[in-house]
């Protein structure tokens, strides 16, 4: 029976994938990881007041602050690790091992099950992974800033998951849509161009940002109607149209992924 | 059966590589595809395993067109390039995310293709050498029994001994429900393997024939004789006197030497030609 999509041998493929590229998530997480206790530890130091080094007996309640850094950071962190995750960019080998690209693509898996673990790996993997790094990097903050300072119980662990509460006033929806839309822009960007993706897709994405930000401008001119208008709440609306925009992108990346198959269009 | 159908393929900007041309493969031969460099050896091979994609016409394996790209016929066939990137892992894990995309892959099978070549089953990939790792792929290959094997050169990178047993190899896992094309340069290293042989060059097929039909028409003499080396097609001169491609009028059993029908193929192509009728 001829199969388009068997979840076998999407499994086997995942399993293929994982193998080969073990090596590079572990340093990848450990990079994220160390990266982000360096700049944890900065931000610790900026964000507690000095008398609070110099009066261990003073303390005041900073959770606030560590939860506005610690979203700060895990938001910006997100961004940047997911839009440069080395498998958006890591699909389409460049000429140098295109030895390699021959024995890759004569694996009996179809373009569709291919693309599924590759985008599970770029999607899930690199999100499940960074949130590991984060975790882990906000616990060693707290166990070095507690071990160095024993007197002080000023220190809280981050808590990104009002990212994702309705609780918080942070507007989640537009952080969820926003995330969505720039990762998948990337993945486009990484199965589309070969060589340079990343820099071609950052420039691309700071023409496009100009460019939409210089339109709005423009049109605010002869309009009273604010972006953000208390009267109609487009938060929501920009919310749905970036995760539009990403299903775009997903769909358009297996097309140009399938289209690569062919050697000759490398 | 594989079976290529007036197939035009050119690369952009460059002359036609192949143009109309048309080839069929049976099972249950090993057939050696021959040609100058540039002729197109490599590019028939991948237009074969549907890695390009051909201006006009088609290539199916059993009928089913191999740039549909379907599992189902991808894994009737299985390609060895001419040039091999292995990952930095152990073989017994390599053999192990990959054998489960091939059913009817034999693990005694590779541990035999192994130990002929020499190799351990217990190596870490990324210390080969380039001819340990063509072994070690080539021992695959012949593993995963998939009913097509191409090879690209397979024979580059091997040591004298490796070609002896590369032989031996191809012998002892052919059967009738497979088939293997070895497109290569070194004929002298194949040239007792082969069923059937096939010589392209300038974007055309010239010769598809069987050993036997090759050995039935013309014989291979080595003679110092002028009036026989005027009746011969070809005349390759060597340090031991001339070897003479001659019809084979009587019908008697003749020596095959692979490297003199290449050189009269490409030499006189008509003559060729109008003693094997194309087939496929």
């Amino acid at each position: 029976m001829k199969t388009v999509f068997s979840f076998n041998r999407s499994w086997y493929f995942f399993r293929r994938s994982l193998f080969f590229n073990i090596r590079s998530i572990l340093l990848s997480s450990m990079l994220v990881y160390v990266i982000l206790v360096i700049l944890f530890m900065l931000l610790s130091t900026i964000v507690y007041p000095s008398t609070l080094w110099h009066n261990p007996e003073f303390y005041f309640m900073t959770e606030d602050k560590i939860r506005f850094v610690g979203l700060f950071l895990y938001g910006i962190g997100l961004f940047v690790f997911l839009c440069i995750s080395p498998w958006c960019f890591g699909f389409l080998p460049s000429d140098a091992i295109k030895s390699r690209l021959t024995i890759e693509l004569m694996i009996p898996a179809s373009p569709l099950e291919q693309y599924v673990v590759r985008w599970l790996f770029c999607i899930f993997g690199g999100s499940l992974l960074y949130h590991v790094a984060f975790v882990a990097a906000d616990i060693t903050r707290c166990w070095v800033l507690g071990w160095l300072y024993p007197g002080l119980e000023g220190f809280r662990f981050c808590d990104f998951w009002t990212l994702y509460s309705p609780s918080t006033e942070f507007p989640r929806k537009l952080f969820l849509g926003g995330l969505c839309y720039f990762q998948s822009f990337y993945f486009f960007c990484g199965c589309f161009w070969r060589r340079h993706a990343y820099i071609k897709a950052s420039l691309l994405l700071f023409l496009m940002a100009t460019g939409v930000f210089w339109v709005t401008y423009e049109i605010s001119q002869f309009t009273e109607r604010l972006a953000y208008s208390e009267e109609v709440n487009l938060i929501d609306w920009y919310s749905y149209f970036a995760y539009f925009l990403a299903l775009i992108h997903w769909i358009l990346g297996y097309y140009r992924l399938k289209e690569s198959e062919n050697i000759t269009r490398w | 059966m594989l079976k290529v159908s007036n197939l035009t393929f050119h690369y952009p900007k460059k002359g036609k590589t192949l143009d109309n041309f048309s080839l069929e493969l049976q099972a249950g031969n090993i057939y050696g595809l021959l040609g100058k460099n540039g002729s197109g050896k490599t590019t028939l091979l991948y237009l074969m395993c549907g890695l390009l994609t051909p201006q006009k016409g088609d290539a199916r394996i059993d009928g089913q067109n191999i740039r549909s790209r379907l599992p189902e016929v991808m894994q009737k066939i299985f390609l060895v390039p001419e040039e091999l990137v292995l990952p930095n892992m152990s073989l017994k894990n390599y053999i192990k995310v990959n054998a489960c995309f091939y059913p009817d892959f034999s693990m005694e099978s590779m541990r035999k293709n192994l130990s002929l070549f020499e190799m351990e089953e217990d190596i870490q990939l990324g210390k080969l050498s380039m001819g340990q790792k063509k072994k070690v792929f080539i021992s695959f290959a012949l593993a995963s029994n998939t009913p097509y094997l191409l090879m690209d050169e397979p024979t580059n990178g091997l040591d004298i001994m490796a070609k002896s047993h590369f032989r031996k190899l191809i012998t002892e896992n052919m059967s009738d429900d497979k088939c293997i094309l070895i497109s290569t340069h070194q004929v002298r290293d194949i040239d007792q393997l082969l069923d059937n042989v096939i010589i392209i060059n300038e974007n055309r097929l010239l010769l598809h024939a069987s050993v036997q039909d090759i050995c039935r028409h013309l014989r291979c003499v080595q003679s110092s004789d002028c009036e026989l080396a005027r009746q011969a097609l070809y005349v390759q001169s060597s340090a031991y006197g001339n070897l003479l491609l001659l019809p084979n009028l009587g019908q008697e059993d003749a020596m095959f030497n692979l490297e003199l029908l290449y050189g009269a193929t490409l030499t006189h192509p008509e003559e060729l030609a109008a003693l094997f009728p194309m087939r496929g």
